[in-house]
């Protein structure tokens, strides 16, 4: 309970900063969206990087880690760093020159202004939008997940079915609300404000985290020990020959137990003399089904199990939970490769546990004890339900190596930034050009502080042993969305937990806010003030409509959040996908005389398509290991935005020479 | 930018920085430095600061100059004319 009252406080804490910073709002639209330009070098590097680092960069990275280990800093932070800066030294300085001389508030205004076309933003509009709301069901959904986790227990008896905590979509609620109205107060200054703050928040908080998680798992060196002597793939991008052995061991063991269930549903039945040499003879771990795993080995070892081989290939796909065809089965054994081609059965880990009597048998309230023994430990949550299920019965995952192309390619993910329309809405609140200074040089280095200790958390999770009950940490086929949360649930007193939270919170929040901010002021600008007679709508009228389209958007977020989740960070790198693969669009149009109109709409249409083919291919982002010819699919859609831009740009007109003395001051001639 | 000199000393800098990026050198190398850090987040972390660095640099030998007090003109005047 104590972990829900720090999360509320902290809460209220962010509603009292918003409704000062109301205080200092100066009643115009242009403050509400842009703070009347007075962001200072401060506060534009605190609410950049708070911007740019969300939920992704701590519940993502850190379930990442766990997932592919260490090597995943490199595929997303240390290219940030190089990129980010690029892009505000590059695009932001600029554009925020050209936003001050002709008073841009959104980028549509720019390249409407640009191109010399009006209906590049109506193509423009729906792309961004509809780009930004995958952006924020990442933060929506897990905020949800997060809130849950840490207050397990916190009710005796109420929301049963979420382990007694809050449920994931009350969460997600109730931080959308929170964020909603402190940005409706504050506008963009109480969002810079209240970035500021969090950003500061969630990297102190975040650090203490780290020491404190590492001081639990015994420090940093025995942390990592058990990692090299369990799990050395997590430490590099290549296979260890470890792992590959323990993966054939495990995997061989688990076709075992597939063989033997199915061969128990044709009629097998060992004797009790049988089980009891079974039992005996078993040297594996001391696991939940160790009594399945010991029948399964003594009935392979004497030959009772007899399965043709499509029998076999219905022992694999059914406990591992598969959907298929049976009349299309394949006449040989399938391997482990075909079978994770097989799309899981949505839902079926909380199927499985709800069927097997042993789980069942241990759910119930996470602070009291299985039967009332305090020998037999405290009850299990549904989650752990759920996890139990998943570790016994599912087949183990293979390790994979990092592809050195598919690394390479990830370069292209981080240049999204230039095309965030709410980082365009930020870079447009400095003060002046030098406020960009400490937000280019400090940002790679922030990157770093807040991306290092979740790297580590989560490549340390793989193999952290729980050091209440002995046992591991986090068991395999843990959802990588709730690692980090659940590390700090599990190694950290109850008061820090909250406090930690709310760290994680602040980080959420604090992109949430622009993100929500930056959609009223496009809807707007670049609709209804566009499209209506010039002072039709007082201020606070737009203000207002601004409100109403916020609202609407998040509404349409949160019903999203509600539906089966996904990677945060696959999801993630989706959503930035799409915006890197306008970035040749914005790159051109500073610093390419000759782009045309037709050349931009060959660019957007060429990344919309291409983004929509290739994500649809990817199962809508649930296949986490997609890739196009073998690189990430960015690298196809930004080269195809790319090629279509110059082409169509160099096969029609220049755009007029007026535009070019407006946009390239400096050269002369056409 | 102020100078070309410092426009290409940031180019080559930050090319430098991307050829580093992609340390295959490390890639099956499990053994932690210092006892904790894995090799490959090191040396990533180490890319992080060179950025910071770079990105310094730059902001001393090709950081751009605006003028100063240049009036505004709004979206909406510019983009009259354009077509509908």
């Amino acid at each position: 309970m104590i972990q829900l009252i720090i999360i509320a406080i902290y809460l209220c804490l962010l509603l009292f900063l918003g409704v000062f910073s109301s205080k200092l709002f100066r009643g115009t639209s242009k403050d509400y969206m842009l703070a009347s330009h007075s962001i200072g070098p401060f506060m534009l590097l605190m609410s950049l990087f708070g911007t740019t680092m969300t939920a992704f960069a701590l519940v993502g990275s850190t379930g990442e880690a766990y997932k592919i280990g260490a090597g995943v800093y490199g595929l997303l932070a240390s290219s940030s760093g190089i990129i980010h800066s690029l892009c505000f030294f590059v695009l932001g300085i600029k554009l925020w020159d050209l936003g001050r001389k002709y008073g841009y508030t959104t980028q549509i205004q720019y390249f409407r202004d640009r191109l010399q076309s009006d209906k590049i933003g109506i193509i423009l509009f729906p792309i961004l939008v509809g780009l930004v709301i995958p952006y924020l069901l990442i933060g929506v959904m897990a905020s949800g997940t997060v809130i849950n986790s840490i207050t397990e227990g916190a009710f005796a008896t109420a929301f049963a079915q979420h382990d007694y905590g809050i449920p994931p979509w009350l969460g997600s609620l109730v931080i959308s609300i929170v964020v909603l109205i402190y940005v409706f107060f504050g506008g963009m200054r109480g969002t810079a404000m209240a970035n500021t703050a969090q950003t500061i928040v969630f990297m102190i908080l975040g650090l203490i985290t780290f020491v404190v998680i590492s001081s639990k798992l015994g420090g940093m060196a025995a942390a990592t020990k058990l990692v090299v002597e369990k799990n050395p793939s997590k430490m590099m991008r290549a296979v260890h020959p470890d792992d590959d052995k323990a993966f054939e061991r495990k995997y061989a063991q688990w076709e075992r137990l597939a063989e033997f269930k199915f061969a128990q549903k044709k009629g097998l039945k060992l004797t009790p003399e049988q089980i009891k040499t079974a039992m005996e003879a078993y040297k594996g771990p001391d696991l939940p089904h160790k009594p399945l795993l010991a029948q399964a080995n003594f009935s392979a070892a004497q030959g009772l199990i007899k399965l043709s081989v499509k029998e076999q290939n219905l022992s694999r796909l059914q406990q591992d939970d598969r959907l298929f065809d049976e009349a299309t089965l394949p006449a040989t054994l399938i391997t482990h490769e075909s079978l994770v081609a097989y799309k899981r059965q949505p839902g079926a880990d909380a199927k499985g546990a709800a069927a097997n009597k042993m789980i069942q048998s241990k759910v119930g309230h996470p602070d009291k004890f299985i039967d009332d023994d305090e020998s037999k430990g405290k009850c299990w949550t549904r989650k752990k339900a759920k996890g139990v299920y998943r570790a016994t019965s599912w087949s183990p995952d293979k390790p994979h190596p990092m592809n050195p192309w598919k690394f390479l390619t990830y370069f292209f993910v981080p240049l999204s930034v230039g095309m965030f329309p709410h980082l365009f809405q930020h870079w447009l609140t400095a003060k002046s050009a030098d406020s960009f200074k400490l937000a280019v040089v400090a940002h790679p280095v922030f990157i770093m502080i807040v991306w290092v200790p979740c790297v580590l958390l989560g490549v340390w999770m793989t193999s952290a042993i729980n050091p209440a009950t002995g046992g591991s940490l986090i068991a395999p086929h843990f959802p990588p969305n709730a690692v980090l949360p659940a590390a700090v649930k599990a190694l950290t007193p109850d008061a820090m937990a909250g406090l930690l939270t709310a760290g994680i919170l602040a980080a959420i929040m604090s992109s949430l806010d622009s993100q929500f901010l930056c959609v009223g002021t496009m809807f707007t600008t670049d609709i209804v003030t566009h499209y209506s007679k010039p002072g039709k709508y007082s201020d606070k009228q737009l203000i207002l409509i601004a409100r109403m389209f916020i609202i609407g958007i998040v509404a349409v977020t949160y019903l999203f959040s509600l539906f089966e989740p996904r990677r945060v960070f696959t999801l993630g790198v989706w959503c930035f996908s799409g915006f890197s693969s306008l970035f040749p669009l914005i790159f051109a149009s500073l610093y390419w005389r000759r782009l045309t109109k037709a050349g931009a709409y060959a660019a957007v249409i060429a990344a919309a398509a291409s983004w929509l083919y290739l994500f649809r291919d990817s199962g809508y982002a649930a296949n986490a290991e997609y890739d196009f010819l073998g690189v990430m699919p960015v690298a196809t859609m930004t080269f195809l935005s790319t090629t279509f831009m110059i082409l169509v740009s160099l096969a029609t007109k220049p755009p007029s020479e007026e535009t070019l003395k407006r946009f390239f001051p400096d050269k002369s001639g056409a | 930018m102020r100078n070309n000199q410092g426009k290409y000393l940031v180019i080559g800098l930050v090319v430098l920085l991307v050829i580093l990026h992609q340390d295959i050198w490390f890639w099956d190398s499990h053994k932690p430095v210092f006892g904790f850090m894995p090799v490959a987040l090191l040396w990533h972390a180490g890319i992080s600061v060179a950025a910071s660095i770079t990105w310094f640099i730059a902001t001393k030998v090709a950081w751009p100059t605006f003028e100063d007090n240049v009036p505004v003109e709004t979206a909406a005047e510019a983009t009259e004319g354009s077509e509908s």
